[in-house]
């Protein structure tokens, strides 16, 4: 693979990890809250039908985006991709300068497993174990789906490599879940989500301009610059927010 | 049927939620790239600076809407 083709092929490959790590260890704190009071079976089963679903999604939605003008796909791709990827890092930027609180997961650990002991009991299938489990799983992954269908209609040929990079990410989590049992609160869920925030906003910006029909310097290069300047934008967002 | 009801309101919030946090902001990035969109394949700029323009305007948004809530 040429060097050009790796200013994509890691980047894309790394926000699909970021991206899918970040929500699966949310998804996990439910599922371990609901877990732990209401029994495992019908929990992990809930989780493993969305996942299920979600490969499903990528799977369908992948091949469908093929069928559509590259032209359209870039601008529209583009756009929605630097909407989500600001979204995420105007919100990383207010929680690390500490305008807004970072994310607890001990206290959402806390919160789900309270409102799980406030259902009643149940006997045999447990219908809101699965229903939590598959609807936070579901949910959360909402958001990584959408980022591996964005990168691999910004080029087909990453899809490949952002889809692993998710799936790394999703086995990875699975199995600090089981092996500590318990919330990964200690997981830099903020830097990740600046980092995929600006990732993100780089590949968008690149594609809705490609699709607008600017020349980008460099051409695939200027990936690797919009990325630089993201994240030094960021860094001096995150001081004038300080302040 | 009100459980239905509840998990689809919720499933169509996270879908307005995955691009819009804060209406204003994610207003005007669309209104930015609508703008782009419209005016800079009009002017044939060599050596990149349409995507300088491109990119300047979005991060004048973002650290203008950073620095507008870290102040309420």
């Amino acid at each position: 693979m040429s060097s050009l083709a790796w200013t994509q092929f890691g980047p894309s490959m790394l926000t699909g990890f970021l991206a899918s790590g970040v929500e699966f260890v949310e998804a996990l704190t439910v599922v371990l809250a609901v877990g732990s009071v209401r029994g495992w079976r019908d929990a992990v089963v809930g989780a493993l039908c969305a996942i299920a679903v979600m490969l499903l999604l990528v799977a369908t939605l992948g091949s469908t985006l093929t069928t559509i003008p590259v032209g359209v796909i870039r601008v529209t791709i583009g756009a929605l991709t630097v909407m989500f990827g600001l979204r995420w890092l105007h919100k990383a930027i207010l929680r690390a300068a500490g305008v807004i609180p970072l994310r607890d997961e001990d206290a959402a650990f806390a919160r789900q497993t309270a409102r799980m002991r406030n259902h009643g009991p149940f006997a045999g299938w447990d219908r809101t174990a699965f229903s939590a489990t598959f609807q936070v799983t579901l949910l959360e992954g909402v958001e990584v789906v959408f980022i591996v269908i964005a990168i691999g209609a910004g080029r087909p040929t990453l899809l490949m490599p952002a889809s692993l990079g998710a799936l790394a990410a999703l086995l990875l989590v699975a199995a600090l879940g089981v092996a500590v049992h318990r919330p990964l609160a200690r997981v830099p869920e903020n830097s990740m989500k600046f980092a995929v925030g600006i990732l993100l906003s780089a590949f968008g910006c690149f594609w809705f301009g490609e699709g607008i029909g600017i020349e980008w310097p460099g051409d695939d290069l200027s990936i690797l610059g919009l990325i630089g300047a993201f994240l030094i934008l960021s860094l001096t967002a995150v001081r004038v927010a300080g302040r | 049927m009100s459980a239905p009801i509840s998990a689809t309101d919720r499933f169509l919030r996270k879908m307005v939620g995955l691009f819009v946090d804060d209406w204003r902001f994610a207003l005007t990035v669309a209104g930015w790239l609508l703008l782009a969109g419209l005016l800079l394949p009009r002017f044939s700029m060599a050596g990149g600076w349409a995507g300088l323009i491109l990119f300047a305007g979005l991060g004048l948004i973002l650290v203008d809407s950073v620095r507008r809530q870290a102040r309420h």
